[in-house]
């Protein structure tokens, strides 16, 4: 199953920053270039402006104009890192085991040992 | 041991694959990950293969089987294709010595074949011709 990665989780969120050694988002409305948005903000390194995280929608709001304000990476490499760190949190619930492995082209890859079979 | 794994590319993108599970638990067993990350945009359903080549030893002489089955051995690893060789003798070229793991059973004895028999052996008569091959077998030869 392919997954398009919500940012629905403020544990999560945080337990990214923690990875990223990002300074911890903030709770309250931010500027934008184009208006203000509520939300979770986050101040990525090297961005005019900061990325704000809707956890209700799971969406973000940010501007970027052609990459000239931040490099898109970045907010890529956050949804991976919360995409991590989001099924570490639920696998742990369930108390099971996870190993993490990072792979030749930039993805990572848990395992989550849920026992029984072969 | 059956698993779930993650797969979350540069972009944040994830795939979810579960390991080991047998028909629909497949999909609840990973089912509250996929709640959890997000929308799912994709689905495709996988299965392991499990190909028992039966007396192959004498097809693996040749050049273009070998590099078959090199082939096939790489390309299962990706798409889950298990292959079993079961041969009489142990001949498994140079080339894929690496490839393969080599277990050696020994040959069923008397008492052996005689379960299977009779676990197959439904008709009086064989049922009676499995018993006389029995007698046959255990009485002391002159």
């Amino acid at each position: 199953v392919t997954i398009k990665t919500e940012l629905r989780d403020q544990a999560a969120v945080n337990g990214a920053c923690r990875r990223l050694e990002l300074p911890p988002p903030t709770q309250g409305t931010a500027q934008l270039f184009a208006g203000r948005a509520a939300g979770l903000i986050l101040r990525l390194p090297g961005r005019a402006y900061p990325v704000v995280i809707d956890t209700q929608s799971g969406q973000v709001r940010y501007n970027n104009f052609q990459c000239a304000w931040g490099d898109r990476a970045q907010l890529d490499c956050f949804f991976q890192a919360y995409a991590g760190e989001r099924a570490r949190i639920e696998a742990r619930k369930k108390g099971r085991q996870v190993t993490e492995q990072a792979l030749a082209d930039g993805s990572i890859r848990l395992t989550i040992r849920v026992g029984g079979g072969a | 041991m059956r698993t779930i794994e993650i797969t979350i590319d540069p972009t944040g993108q994830a795939t979810v694959q579960t390991r080991r599970f047998t028909g629909p638990e497949c999909r609840q067993a990973s089912k509250f990950i996929e709640q959890a990350l997000g929308q799912q945009i994709g689905e495709r359903l996988t299965s392991e293969s499990l190909l028992v080549l039966r007396n192959f030893h004498r097809s693996l002489g040749a050049v273009d089987v070998v590099q078959a089955l090199d082939s096939a051995i790489a390309a299962g690893k990706q798409a889950r294709t298990i292959l079993v060789l079961l041969e009489p003798v142990v001949k498994v070229p140079a080339e894929l010595e690496r490839q393969f793991v080599v277990l050696e059973h020994e040959l069923p004895d008397r008492e052996q074949l005689a379960q299977i028999a009779r676990s197959i052996a439904t008709e009086p008569a064989s049922c009676r011709r499995v018993r006389s091959w029995m007698q046959c077998s255990t009485r002391p030869r002159a």
